[in-house]
C-alpha cells in the first residue's frame, strides 16, 4: 500500500489542467462569441423593458389624462362661475349707486359714517346744547356774560 | 491563449475613468476567461456545462460592471460571480437529478466519460472521482486551495465564508480524500 501522503505528492505533479480537453480555438473565440450573447440578451431585453413599463406607462397615460380634462373643462367651469359673481357684483354695486337715499350723502358723510365721526358730531352738538347760543349777542353782552 | 498584460488596478482605474464599457469588458474577458474557465471546469467537468456557465458568468459582469466602484478587488468580483453561478448550477443539477429515474445519467463515473473531455490518467481518474464525491461547497474549496493554489483570505473574500471554517473544510476534505485512497488501495 503507498502512504497517502505520497499519492498527494504524486498528484501534486498533475495539477495542471492537461487532464481535460478543451476544443480547439475554443479561448481565441470566446470573446467574439460573449459579444453575439450580449447584443443578443440586450434586444431581447428591449422588449421586456418595455413590458415591464407597460403598467407604469398606462397609468401615467391615465394620469396625463386626468390632468387634461382638469386643465380643459375646470377653468370653463370657474370662468362661468366668476362671470357669474362678477354680474352679481356689479348688480349690487348698480343697486347701491342708484339708492336714492344713499344719493343724498356726499364723501365726507360717507368718511364720517365709516370712522364714526358722526359720532363726534353727536357729541358736539350735545356739548353745543349745553352752551349758551352766543349769536345776535352785543359786545356789551359777552362783556357782561364774562364778568359775571 | 495568451492573457493581457493588464493589470486589475488599471482595469478599474479605466473603468472609473469612463473608458468604453465595451474595451474594458473585452480586457477582462480576455485576461480571466481562461482561469474562470479551469474554476468552473472543476466543478462541473463538462466542457458544455462550464461554456454555459462562463459566458452567464460573463453576462452578469457585463451588467455590473457600471456599478463597480473597486471597493472589492476585481479577481474576487469575477472569483465571486463565477463560485456563485456555478453552485447555482450544481444546485438546479441537484435538483434534476433528483427528479430523474436515469441513475446512469446521474453516475459520478459517467461524468468523467471521454467524451467529457475528461482525458487524465488513472490516478487523476480516482483524484477526480473521489472529488466529485465530497459535497459542492467542500469540493469548491479544496479545489481553490489545492489546485488554484488560492489564500485563505482570497477564498474568504470570493465565497464569503470566514477562514476557519475553511480551514476547518479544507482539511477534513483532505482528509476524506486520504481515506478514500486508503480503501482504494488496500
Amino acid at each position: 500500500m503507498k502512504k497517502q501522503d505520497d499519492i498527494f505528492d504524486e498528484l501534486k505533479e498533475l495539477k495542471d489542467n492537461s487532464q481535460f480537453s478543451v476544443p480547439e480555438g475554443y479561448f481565441e473565440t470566446f470573446h467574439d462569441r460573449m459579444k453575439q450573447r450580449i447584443e443578443q440578451e440586450s434586444s431581447t431585453q428591449k422588449p421586456r423593458i418595455i413590458s415591464m413599463l407597460k403598467p407604469w406607462m398606462g397609468l401615467a397615460a391615465g394620469f396625463l389624462m386626468i390632468v387634461a380634462v382638469y386643465i380643459t373643462f375646470i377653468p370653463k367651469i370657474s370662468d362661468v362661475k366668476t362671470a357669474k359673481n362678477n354680474t352679481e357684483q356689479t348688480n349690487i354695486f348698480d343697486d347701491v349707486i342708484n339708492d336714492p337715499v344713499l344719493t343724498q350723502f356726499n364723501e365726507y358723510d360717507l368718511v364720517c359714517y365709516l370712522t364714526g365721526c358722526d359720532q363726534n358730531n353727536s357729541t358736539n352738538e350735545n356739548l353745543n346744547e349745553n352752551e349758551p347760543d352766543l349769536t345776535g349777542l352785543t359786545a356789551e353782552d359777552i362783556d357782561d356774560l364774562i364778568l359775571f | 491563449m495568451a492573457e493581457t498584460g493588464i493589470s486589475d488596478k488599471e482595469i478599474t482605474e479605466k473603468l472609473k475613468a469612463g473608458t468604453n464599457k465595451d474595451a474594458v469588458f473585452e480586457l477582462l474577458v480576455k485576461k480571466y476567461q481562461e482561469r474562470l474557465y479551469w474554476h468552473i471546469r472543476k466543478m462541473v467537468i463538462s466542457h458544455d456545462d462550464t461554456d454555459d456557465i462562463l459566458q452567464n458568468t460573463f453576462i452578469k459582469v457585463w451588467k455590473g460592471l457600471d456599478n463597480f466602484r473597486g471597493d472589492a478587488a476585481l479577481y474576487t468580483w469575477l472569483y465571486r460571480i463565477a463560485t456563485n453561478e456555478t453552485l447555482s448550477f450544481l444546485k438546479s443539477r441537484e435538483k434534476r437529478k433528483a427528479l430523474s429515474m436515469d441513475e446512469e445519467e446521474s453516475s459520478i463515473e459517467n461524468k468523467l466519460k471521454s467524451d467529457d473531455g475528461f482525458n487524465g490518467n488513472e490516478l487523476q481518474r480516482k483524484l477526480q472521482k473521489f472529488i466529485l464525491m465530497l459535497p459542492d461547497k467542500q469540493r469548491l474549496i479544496f479545489n481553490m486551495k489545492y489546485f488554484d493554489e488560492m489564500k485563505y483570505d482570497e477564498i474568504a473574500e470570493i465565497t464569503g465564508t470566514s477562514t476557519g471554517a475553511l480551514k476547518a473544510s479544507y482539511h477534513h476534505a483532505v482528509n476524506k480524500l486520504k481515506a478514500m485512497f486508503k480503501n482504494e488501495l488496500i
